[in-house]
């Protein structure tokens, strides 16, 4: 055999054990390399990086908040200030009224004096009574 | 007219009044005024009603 042809054969055994030795080397490195920095994977990895869809933003529309019922507060009822001196009651006796109080007996049907004749005087009596808690003054008593 | 000067609380008293009816034949209202004490009626008007026959 001529040593051309034996020097080839021996460089092309060469380069095959280069290549096995390198693919052992990478072989050797790879599990090294997980413990790191999970990252470095991706630009290190043959395979590419697989790209994940940007999460899709979706506006979410504002959570609808109830509407403000207008609720008016119940209007209270009106409160009337209650005060020693105001309270008083809705229908007062004439007898609890303070100080002298005229007040007639006498009723509208009994000033009526009915068909009378001419030049005729018309004596009658009116009742009156103090319905106060002082002595009631009668004063004067005359024709209007 | 005759009628009493003071009454005492819860007296009754009674004014006698008197009304001529005249000539005028129809209906007429007479009215006296009676003045007191009495701080929130110091006045007050009674009125006479009477029928003239004609």
């Amino acid at each position: 055999m001529k040593p051309t042809l034996r020097n080839a054969h021996w460089i092309a055994l060469l380069c095959l054990m280069l290549t096995a030795a390198c693919a052992a080397l990478e072989s050797n490195n790879a599990p090294a390399n997980n413990n790191a920095a999970p990252a470095a994977d991706t630009a290190n990895a043959n395979t590419p990086p697989t790209l994940q869809p940007a999460p899709s933003l979706t506006a979410v529309p504002p959570a609808t908040a109830p509407a403000p019922t207008a609720t008016t507060p119940p209007v209270p009822a009106t409160a009337q200030p209650i005060s020693p001196t105001a309270a008083k009651p809705a229908a007062q006796p004439a007898a609890h009224v303070e100080g002298p109080k005229l007040v007639m007996v006498s009723q509208e049907h009994d000033l009526d004096f009915g068909k009378q004749p001419q030049d005729k005087a018309l004596v009658r009596p009116i009742r009156i009574k103090n319905g106060g808690t002082q002595t009631l003054n009668i004063e004067s008593v005359s024709p209007s | 007219m005759d009628f009493p000067k003071v009454l005492r609380p819860g007296q009754v008293g009674t004014i006698r009044v008197k009304v001529e009816t005249g000539k005028a034949a129809g209906p007429h209202t007479k009215s006296v005024t009676i003045r007191t004490n009495d701080p929130s009626e110091t006045s007050h008007v009674v009125q006479f009603k009477f029928d003239v026959k004609g």
